[in-house]
């Protein structure tokens, strides 16, 4: 068998490790300033989602299920090739950015719904009770549960984010996949280069989970529930 | 269908033209679906039987088996699916000396990625099965293959189906990947019509959206499918189903990259 005999020669992506690392630093930028963006917008649009406004429910509802059911990689074409025919030109990063946030809101919201679900309504009354405004009681009694219960699952989605983010490389992005995919073309090393940036992948995901559930504990201390 | 199309620029006088000229393409747009609905439908075929193998896999006692089976999920969950198809584009073809065609390549890399996914989900179900029903199977005197196949399968299809169904929709959306290795379907449909008539300013925006649209209604109907399921699922077995995940996350195991 042929790949019996394939040499693998890892020292041709010694010379190309700045480029990786900075590639890796790419992937985390955009994914993270795409969640960091999403997250508090999602945040106040699932209590419009689950709000009184009929209307406003709707729109929000028809929002998320249009940014989950189409593909990322189809949102950012019609960002980066779509838009600039009706005149709205935005460059790579910037629509790279905006196709993951607008993704990852939809998504976030759904998870937020969920969790705003299972906490019980006695919370609502016994802040009506004490006298509390709507807003303060969503912004001191209910978020800090919800962040809480959906804590576990927002991980996931900073994930997510983080593979999705290659998607935004067909536009010109250098991230990860990119990267790997240039010094592939480059060096003809194509298997190596691609195994290089799985464990980048696997080390970025990683990490950032394992710092998400650190973050986490020491939340749950703090706050003594849970 | 046109009346969508002739409003994406309000005033302009090309966008009648424009919508005109996308209804042209209608055949080429129906065709671009049906190539990647058949590419999907093959993926998650092959995907789901890999998945179902893996999953057993992994929720069974062979220690080696089990490990191996791990870090085949953790590595394919962890990685995008856009590194997967370059890898079995651009990187097989060297590690066997042979020409890989864009389908081979594409259907590869959409079932290994679908696979990973299922075998999670096949693993999660089967967990959720409480063990009396294997302890019962036993003591009737049922044998180990047995117990699966008519104890603890059954039940554990009717947990994993509404979730396996957002599995087929994400592998049904990310098959528009395939594209930029040059596989012909429906996103390269609407990229290959945007550049037909690049000067057609509405034409470039339309395309663009007649497939986005496309793949909504497609993904949008089997999430429909999945939410009848999913509250079937719910009435059946109550709600404990859904909360032994979260009990699971209390007992301290990993909440990241195992919740589905």
């Amino acid at each position: 068998l042929y790949f019996a005999v394939y040499q693998f020669h890892f020292g041709v992506l010694i010379k190309f490790w700045p480029e990786l690392l900075r590639a890796a630093g790419t992937t985390v930028l955009i994914s993270v300033t795409a969640f960091a963006i999403s997250m508090p917008i999602s945040l106040g649009a699932v209590f419009l989602r689950c709000g009184k406004h009929r209307l406003v429910r709707i729109l929000v509802a028809v929002y998320v299920e249009i940014f989950r059911n189409t593909p990322l990689l189809v949102i950012v074409y019609v960002l980066y090739f779509g838009l600039p025919s009706i005149n709205v030109v935005m460059g790579a990063y910037t629509c790279g950015i905006l196709a993951l946030t607008l993704c990852g809101t939809a998504y976030l919201i759904e998870i937020f719904r969920g969790s705003l679900s299972a906490i019980p309504i006695g919370q609502y009354h016994a802040a009506a009770t004490l006298g509390m405004t709507r807003f303060r009681t969503n912004a001191t009694i209910i978020i800090p549960q919800l962040m809480r219960i959906s804590y576990p699952a927002v991980g996931n989605q900073v994930n997510g984010m983080i593979l999705g983010s290659s998607l935004v490389s067909v536009i010109g992005i250098n991230d990860i996949t990119q990267v790997s995919y240039l010094i592939g073309s480059e060096t003809f090393r194509y298997i190596e280069a691609f195994m290089a940036a799985a464990v980048l992948y696997i080390v970025v995901t990683h990490t950032v989970s394992y710092l998400w559930r650190l973050v986490g504990r020491r939340l749950r201390r703090g706050m003594g529930v849970l | 269908v046109a009346l969508g199309w002739t409003t994406i620029a309000p005033g302009n006088g090309r966008s009648v033209i424009a919508s005109s000229v996308l209804v042209s393409y209608t055949p080429l747009f129906l065709k671009g679906l049906w190539v990647t609905l058949k590419l999907t439908g093959v993926a998650i075929l092959l995907g789901s039987t890999l998945g179902v193998i893996v999953g057993i896999v992994r929720a069974s006692g062979v220690k080696w088996l089990r490990v191996l089976a791990t870090l085949y999920i953790g590595l394919f969950r962890s990685i995008p699916i856009l590194l997967i198809v370059f890898f079995s584009y651009f990187a097989l073809p060297i590690f066997f000396n042979f020409n890989f065609p864009q389908y081979e390549a594409a259907v590869l890399a959409l079932a290994v990625y679908c696979s990973a996914y299922m075998a999670e989900i096949v693993r999660g179900s089967i967990n959720a099965i409480s063990p009396g029903q294997k302890e019962a199977a036993q003591v009737l005197g049922l044998s180990r293959i047995g117990t699966l196949r008519y104890i603890i399968l059954p039940q554990a299809f009717v947990i994993a189906l509404p979730p396996a169904i957002s599995v087929c929709i994400m592998t049904f959306k990310d098959s528009s990947v395939v594209s930029i290795i040059g596989y012909f379907e429906l996103t390269a449909t609407g990229l290959a019509i945007r550049e037909i008539d690049p000067g057609n300013e509405a034409t470039a925006l339309g395309a663009l959206l007649v497939i986005g649209a496309m793949y909504f209604v497609i993904a949008y109907s089997l999430s429909l499918v999945g939410t009848f399921f999913e509250t079937r699922t719910r009435r059946k077995f109550g709600s404990n189903v859904l909360t032994t995940k979260r009990k699971a996350f209390r007992v301290g195991a990993r909440p990241m990259l195992e919740d589905v």
